[in-house]
């Protein structure tokens, strides 16, 4: 979001990661660990961010794609890890790292966005699998991933939206996950870049600007999620302490919140049929800067975000391009 | 250097000096000089994951390696590992799946929020009681085998204690579902909901249950939903969970229902003196509105002109009046008309 990475932390990042690669494909939350999804989509987002061939090449993408289509369910979802649960958490991690590593085949999309949506709900949003309540969490996971796939359009993004709206709670100005629950700091990111993963998937323009209230966003994060402990990061809400996860993705809402980034619908490329079309179509994305909208003082501006991925534009172009040029493991995505 | 441990009265030698693991090489975490972001485990749970890490490489069934992960589990319940690990354990070692699953209860009132705990929960119980065993048999029969009575009890308790807790719920649903007790299934919503009209998750879990596994819903359920909504609706009409709920129903199930059923119903509430104000005045109602004339303006084309009006005019009073934060959701949903 701005801050330098110095060499050291570079390289200390590097060597912990790789010690967390499973031998068999994926990393696990530590060495000597079963690979997992989210430890891996985060392991891999953090290799991109330190923006080296180095680091990129750490993964191994074969024993990768062996892993996830061991993971991958005969309905199209995806098993956390092995024995673990399976829910849509693991077919927005899967298809991250699938995108990005170039090893999108059709075994590891085949059904996904079916089985995403069979978890809209009748209010309208996404949950976690079939039959549990609609969440502003897994609306992301299963919004971005059908952007990745090109498929949107299989759910009912008119249910949806009208869901989504009514998560961002008039008074405190941030979201909710859930109906009739309370504000959170984290679903600044969750349901924040839902609205802007709408905004393509409804083909609007910048002009139009996201359907949420972005200044009414941004002082809830500004006013309300920042600790004034000395330990600093961001919270939840006032009276809750900070940690590492509200601090990322508060930051990401705010992010969001601030920068318009989207793909004006006349440049909306809808090729999907082959691997290629992933990296031209994630690349769409990028900041418009008619579209910024800081509230308060000027420093309080953060770097943009991919919507999909969740870190700034320029490691993530980088690391499209590292994967993008081996070759790919499969020329197709169905 | 690991501490010796006193604990009630009872002392704790650390692994490295008891005998029984004289045997066993502990493998330490790979930890290199720029290792970054090093948790500070405290050293006796250090050492558990040590001797844990060593049990697991060689692939070790036996019954210290179970006790081995309780001890992992109760410090660290987020480790996914030790539970891949246990349940390989359990199911080898052929343990007493009833101790298991008390074993997991007690963990899941410290815990309810551990995705790991509640799937390790389902594989138990699925374990202690095959599915196929309970075919043939009433919900009366189903509900009185002592496994399913204590879990649908400790979900009740559990969801006494939060009654939004989405683990409970999903890991309820998982029940009914696994052992066909819909039966009973809507007589505990309907609790969950007096309690709390205000509870998202049990009018999810009320959706679920009238569906039952199907995907349609007969025209008395539709008819009794329908009432039953509108009774919740006049307890606290700012309720944004039984509007939601019955257009999501009817949209699925019955949409013709919205405009001939529901749109009456609700115009008729809004000029009644006793609601009037407080149905006028909250804007899940103008956003029904919309959702009705939006439906009957695509239904019926005789009425498409005038249907398209009513909801253009709902949007402005959301807009302008009703709903000021979201005004620009509104005006872009009056352009979708």
């Amino acid at each position: 979001m701005g801050c330098e990475i110095s060499p050291e932390l570079a390289q200390g990042a590097l060597e912990t990661l790789q010690s967390m690669q499973d031998p068999n494909g994926g990393f696990g939350g530590g060495n000597r660990q079963v690979p997992h999804l989210a430890d891996t989509y985060a392991a891999v987002m953090a290799l991109a961010l330190l923006e080296s061939e180095d680091a990129l090449g750490i993964v191994d993408r074969e024993k990768m794609l062996g892993w996830l289509i061991r993971m991958k369910q005969s309905d199209g979802s995806f098993c956390m890890h092995e024995d673990g649960e399976v829910d849509v958490r693991g077919t927005y991690c899967a298809l991250v790292i699938a995108s990005l590593l170039n090893i999108m085949t059709p075994e590891v999309t085949e059904g996904c966005a079916e089985f995403i949506a069979k978890c809209q709900t009748w209010e309208g949003g996404i949950s976690l699998y079939p039959g549990v309540e609609a969440h502003g969490g897994y609306t992301l996971c299963g919004l971005a991933a059908l952007e990745i796939l090109g498929r949107s359009d299989i759910l009912d993004l008119k249910r949806l939206s009208r869901w989504m709206i009514l998560r961002q709670l008039p008074f405190e100005g941030g979201f909710n996950g859930r109906a009739n629950k309370l504000v959170d700091g984290c679903y600044s990111y969750w349901q924040g870049g839902s609205f802007v993963l709408l905004q393509k998937a409804l083909k609007r323009s910048q002009a139009q600007d996201y359907l949420f209230d972005r200044e009414a966003l941004q002082r809830y994060v500004l006013a309300c999620c920042q600790a004034r402990d000395r330990r600093g990061g961001l919270r939840d809400k006032p009276g809750k302490s900070s940690d590492l996860y509200h601090t990322m993705y508060v930051l990401c809402g705010l992010s969001l919140a601030q920068h318009y980034v989207g793909v004006e619908p006349e440049k909306i490329v809808s090729s999907t049929e082959s691997v290629y079309s992933v990296p031209v179509r994630m690349m769409q994305w990028g900041a418009i800067l008619k579209g910024l909208n800081v509230l308060g003082h000027r420093s309080n501006l953060v770097k943009p975000i991919h919507p999909v991925y969740a870190i700034p534009f320029s490691p993530l172009a980088k690391a499209v391009k590292y994967f993008y040029s081996l070759p790919p493991l499969a020329e197709t995505l169905h | 250097m690991v501490q010796v441990i006193e604990s009630e009265g009872v002392t704790i030698l650390p692994l490295s000096q008891q005998d029984e693991w004289k045997d066993v090489v502990p493998l330490a975490q790979e930890e290199t000089a720029t290792m970054i972001c090093p948790i500070a485990y405290a050293e006796d749970y250090k050492e558990k994951m040590d001797y844990l890490r060593a049990l697991m490489a060689k692939g070790e069934v036996s019954q210290r390696a179970l006790k081995l992960t309780s001890d992992v589990i109760e410090e660290n319940p987020g480790h996914y590992t030790a539970w891949v690990y246990r349940k390989r354990l359990v199911h080898e070692l052929e343990t007493s799946m009833e101790d298991e699953l008390l074993w997991v209860a007690e963990l899941s009132e410290m815990q309810p929020k551990n995705y790991q705990l509640w799937h390790h929960r389902e594989a138990v119980v699925e374990m202690l009681l095959d599915p196929q065993s309970v075919q043939g048999m009433s919900q009366d029969e189903r509900v009185a085998i002592p496994v399913l009575r204590r879990e649908l009890g400790f979900l009740a308790e559990s969801l006494d204690e939060e009654s939004k807790n989405f683990h409970a719920w999903a890991y309820r649903q998982w029940l009914v579902h696994t052992y066909g007790l819909w039966d009973q299934e809507l007589a505990f919503v309907s609790v969950k909901i007096d309690e709390d009209v205000r509870n998202n998750s049990a009018w999810n879990q009320r959706y679920f249950s009238l569906i039952a596994g199907g995907s349609s819903l007969s025209a008395e359920v539709v008819e009794h939903e329908l009432a039953y909504t509108l009774e919740k609706i006049k307890l606290a009409p700012n309720n944004e969970s039984p509007w939601s709920f019955i257009v999501g129903l009817l949209l699925r199930h019955a949409p013709a229902e919205l405009y001939q059923s529901l749109l009456p119903q609700i115009t008729a509430l809004a000029a009644d003196e006793e609601y009037l104000s407080a149905i006028n005045g909250t804007p899940f109602y103008w956003a029904t509105l919309v959702d009705i004339y939006e439906q009957q303006a695509k239904d019926v084309p005789e009425k498409q002109k005038e249907a398209i009006e009513l909801a253009s005019s709902a949007c402005d009073v959301l807009a302008t009046e009703c709903d000021l934060p979201r005004q620009k959701y509104w005006r872009f949903r009056q352009t979708q008309l």
